[in-house]
């Protein structure tokens, strides 16, 4: 903890080193681990001769530069989301796996992939974008998360009931998908494998949107932490705050679920790192967790391309690996 | 007689008309005299009817009555509404035991099947008990806990049907929960275990009720409150893993079957246990039940029908309870 | 030793006359009794004699021996590959785990076998359909089903072989065992000579250098069967190279855009599994061009069910005459 507090006392130094570890695993992600054995001079290569006829420099172009612009940006979404949620509901815990947004597009995706009914006729990122927005509506209807007088219990509960439930009905249409199980599973689990440039031209509109959105809700949520009679007193809308907070936190989780797949605890921790990090002010909280998560993620999956090459582990696997060991640290130091 | 004894009884009764319906409904329709003949003097139908339906109906009543002990059991102890064995990992953590012994030895006997879950469901246990130990968590946390347990521990199971591709379907009814396939075989290594736990839960049941009014009260009750703590909780797990080693993490049951039967018989446990042993035997029967019968000859696993039975009504008792 | 000693001259005592006329009266009652069923054995001696003559076969499988006395004629398979082991000798099975969909069974087989009653699905076959069809033989596969393999003998002899994850040579194998189980030696080894002779012809016909590489893509990715699954084994067995360098024991291994680049194959034979797959993503790609797939336009869509949900002698004539129909042209 002493580095950590001290860390805290320089304004400077934080952030600088931050930035550091996101720029050089973004450096990195785009030749590292590859089949044609690229290497840091490529990058060079294409800055100062670009050949379009060349298959590295179009391999870093083509494949590498989108798949880490997204990873970034998802991991950058995912932060901010993850530190939305906890500000609303005062709760060290709310995440995007809480509020069955993954298990609901997780479920609608594996409806769609074998043919269940009219889910069919979606294509599948239709289809698992509403399912994100489905599970997490679900529960913040059921739980009465829009209410004034919501408890965190019952959107707890309404969680797991729905989880539980959209879970159970995604491993029955993996049982009935049979062959394609595996392909599905795959996504399941989190991957970028499949990004390219058309994903990142339909993920950042959408995240510059949500974003925009969500920084606007920063001081609302700064005066929603000193407790909601406060906050109410000071005159701040607590609906209207919620309704916004929501509205960004699905838009940012369904996008990059839907783009990625669930990636898990990244939502979780990055947030608390940045609290760790930094002191509590949403204004700084809000760009400090969002660039915490896209360092996560851009190194997980850099990490997730390195344990079995040339397979790649899906990225969500990797970030549950480092979350729950994280997460066990935040229950014995007393945080939760 | 009282209200009570009317409501196990008639409780019983709907139990053994649906075992009968349960017996003469499946891919093959069999009339009723056919069944009573056949459970007599075996003949033509004795494959289906004594090897097949008459095992899988004893195995659903008795892990259905298992699940919902070690709901009534954790629930008590933890003093937490939402604790039952498949939220806290419990259930998730003899899943994973089994479900990597199956897919690195995919021909190992069912005999180990049992112990090996039981290893994973303590290992499970025992984290949840530090942690309850070390912090006392308030109940929302350690249901928190308990998702991102399960959420590290499915992550866990994916990655390793990634790795092993060809079995992906086996593991997974595996992990929701199914009753096919199981047949007397599984019905004997079960019962030594539940003929031992199910007196002994209703020996701790009463114990509880004086624990239910906070450990000081139980203290000067003379309750040695440790002890009951650690009797009820192994006790409860080894419930919960014994009916995962059989059928695999079947959901929703230790979560809704004491919730149900404290609706009908208020908060005593004593009276509680019995109404939700057969609340829980209810529930996976039916389950089961409709599992063979929505689209013979295909069967789904019971397990996906346990939560789509069971996810809606935990809403809507969700929307009634008052008492947070 | 002493204990010996005692019951030795126990017996020896016991051996007067009155005792002795007991034993006699006692031995000859039994033998009465026993009469009928030894006369009974007698009789079937010969008889099961010249059963066991006409077909007696035992057959190694997955979970031990299995002794078959009279040629099986009601058989319920329960994977789509030993419907084709069944096919090809002309015998018909009364039920196959098909998943509810008899279009499950690719047609070259559907054409040889008569109508059949769908018993469940492959997962989790419903074990009351099967007992109600009172088969005589169950072939039954191995890795999915060996949790209820008590279950199936305790319905009719079970066979249980492998069907899925196995090579081209495996796999004529499995159904050589199965040809016997049903008595069509004879018919197998004929149909296998003109299966084998036609496979040769094709292996002379295609003999090139070029590289053939099968994968199925989804529209959550691409996987390449590599030569120890099925389709590529039968790619193998005709003589055509692998582009796979490494990684080939793993049958199936999902490949990224940027593998496939590597991996850069001559020929590219994809079986969909969805509509919309990757593939149409990728072709979009700046990079598709750098293929040697694009350039000489040799990306060959064929049948999923074919080339990878089953496995077999005419699953393998149709692949192999799928590919010489390709490059002839």
């Amino acid at each position: 903890m002493n580095i950590l507090s001290s860390a805290r006392q320089s304004k400077t130094l934080t952030p600088a080193l931050l930035l550091s570890t996101l720029i050089l695993g973004f450096i990195i992600s785009l030749y590292g681990q590859s089949e044609f054995s690229l290497q840091a001079n490529d990058l060079w290569q294409i800055m100062i001769a670009p050949d379009s006829q060349d298959i590295k420099q179009q391999v870093i172009l083509s494949l590498r530069l989108p798949r880490s612009l997204v990873a970034c940006l998802i991991g950058f979404n995912l932060g901010v989301a993850g530190l939305l949620m906890q500000g609303l509901t005062r709760n060290p815990l709310a995440s995007p796996t809480l509020f069955a947004i993954n298990s609901g597009a997780a479920c609608l995706m594996a409806l769609n992939s074998i043919g269940f009914a009219f889910f069919s006729a979606l294509p599948s990122e239709l289809a698992t974008f509403s399912g994100a927005l489905l599970g997490g509506l679900l529960v913040f209807s059921l739980g009465g998360g829009l209410r004034s007088d919501s408890n965190a219990l019952r959107l707890i509960l309404a969680g797991i009931a729905v989880n539980g439930l959209l879970s159970s009905l995604t491993r029955a249409a993996l049982i009935i998908a049979d062959d394609t199980a595996y392909s599905i599973l795959h996504w399941l689990s989190g991957s970028f494998s499949e990004i390219d440039w058309h994903s990142w031209s339909q993920l950042w509109p959408l995240s510059l949107v949500a974003l925009l959105l969500a920084f606007s809700t920063s001081r609302g949520l700064n005066l929603n932490a000193l407790g909601e009679q406060t906050a109410n007193s000071l005159g701040i809308n607590i609906t209207w705050l919620r309704v916004r907070v929501c509205l960004a936190v699905l838009l940012l989780t369904s996008i990059s679920v839907t783009l990625a797949g669930p990636i898990v605890f990244v939502g979780l921790i990055a947030p608390h790192l940045a609290r760790a990090l930094f002191n509590n002010n949403h204004l700084v909280l809000l760009p400090a967790s969002g660039l915490l998560g896209a360092a996560l993620v851009c190194w997980a999956d850099l990490l997730s391309r390195s344990i079995i090459p040339p397979a790649e582990t899906p990225v969500g696997i990797i970030t549950a690996l480092i979350g729950t060991p994280f997460f066990i640290f935040l229950v014995l130091k007393g945080k939760l | 007689m009282t209200r009570y004894t009317q409501l196990l009884l008639s409780g019983f009764l709907l139990l053994f008309l649906l075992a009968g319906v349960s017996l003469t409904m499946g891919a093959e329709s069999l009339p009723i005299k056919t069944v009573l003949q056949t459970l007599m003097h075996g003949g033509d139908q004795d494959f289906i009817v004594n090897y097949y339906r008459l095992p899988r109906i004893l195995i659903s009543i008795l892990v259905g009555m298992g699940l919902a002990i070690s709901g009534v059991l954790t629930q008590g102890i933890i003093r937490n509404p939402l604790a039952s064995p498949d939220l806290m990992g419990i259930s998730g953590g003899a899943g994973l035991a089994a479900c990597t012994v199956l897919l690195i030895w995919p021909n190992i006997g069912n005999v180990w099947l049992p112990p090996i879950a039981l290893l994973g469901g303590f290992s499970a246990a025992l984290v949840i008990w530090l942690l309850n130990r070390w912090h006392d968590p308030s109940p929302a946390r350690l249901a928190l806990v308990g998702i991102a347990i399960s959420a590290f521990l499915s992550s866990c199971i994916n990655f390793l049907l990634i790795l092993h591709p060809v079995e992906i379907n086996s593991a997974m009814i595996w992990l929701t929960g199914s009753l096919w396939g199981r047949n007397w075989d599984y019905v004997w290594p079960m019962l030594p275990w539940l003929t031992v736990l199910v007196p002994f839960s209703f020996y701790l049941a009463w114990s509880l009720d004086l624990f239910a009014l906070g450990e000081d009260t139980a203290d000067a009750l003379g309750v040695n409150t440790k002890g009951l703590q650690i009797a009820a909780l192994l006790s409860a797990v080894a419930l919960a893993s014994v009916s995962v080693a059989v059928c695999g993490t079947i959901g929703f049951v230790g979560l809704l079957a004491p919730h149900l039967a404290r609706l009908l018989v208020g908060s005593r446990h004593k009276l509680v246990l019995p109404v939700a042993a057969l609340v829980g035997a209810l529930l996976v029967l039916s389950a089961d039940t409709l599992a063979r019968n929505l689209a013979p000859p295909l069967e789904l696993p019971a397990g996906v029908l346990t939560a789509i039975i069971g996810a809606p009504y935990f809403l809507f008792l969700l929307h009634r309870y008052k008492g947070y | 030793m002493r204990q010996n000693d005692e019951i030795t001259k126990i017996s020896d005592d016991s051996l007067d006359d009155n005792v002795y006329h007991y034993h006699l009266i006692y031995l000859v009652l039994l033998m009465s009794l026993l009469s009928p069923l030894l006369f009974a054995a007698l009789l079937l001696l010969p008889l099961s004699f010249i059963s066991q003559q006409s077909h007696a076969v035992t057959i190694e499988h997955d979970a031990g021996t299995l002794t078959l006395d009279k040629t099986p004629t009601r058989i319920v398979t329960l994977a789509f590959s030993f419907v084709d082991a069944l096919a090809v000798t002309g015998v018909s099975p009364v039920g196959i785990a098909d998943d509810g969909d008899k279009n499950r069974i690719i047609k070259s087989v559907r054409d040889l076998i008569g109508d059949w009653q769908s018993v469940g699905s492959r997962y989790q076959p419903s074990l009351e359909a099967i007992a109600a069809l009172k088969p005589d033989l169950i072939i039954a596969d191995s890795g999915r089903h060996h949790s209820i393999y008590k279950d199936l003998s305790l319905i009719a002899p079970t066979l249980m072989l492998q069907s899925r994850g196995i090579t081209y040579r495996e796999n004529l194998a499995v159904m050589q065992k199965i040809s016997r189980a049903v008595d069509k030696s004879a018919q197998f080894k004929k149909r296998l000579k003109k299966h084998q002779k036609l496979m040769l012809d094709l292996k002379n016909q295609l003999h090139n250098n070029d590289t053939y590489q099968f994968a199925i893509v989804t529209d959550k990715g691409m996987w390449l069967h590599s030569p120890s699954s099925y389709a590529g084994s039968v790619i193998k067995e005709l003589g055509l190279n692998s582009p796979m360098t490494n990684n080939i024991n793993e049958p199936y291994l999902q490949s990224s855009f940027e593998q496939l680049l590597k991996t850069n194959p001559d020929w590219l034979l994809v079986g969909q599994y969805t509509e919309h797959t990757v593939l149409d993503k990728w072709q979009k790609s700046p990079l598709w061009k750098m293929l040697s797939v694009a350039k000489s336009k040799q990306l060959i869509h064929v049948s999923a069910s074919v080339w990878s949900l089953t496995s077999g002698m005419l699953a393998a004539e149709q692949i192999a005459q799928e590919l010489a129909s390709h490059l002839k042209q």
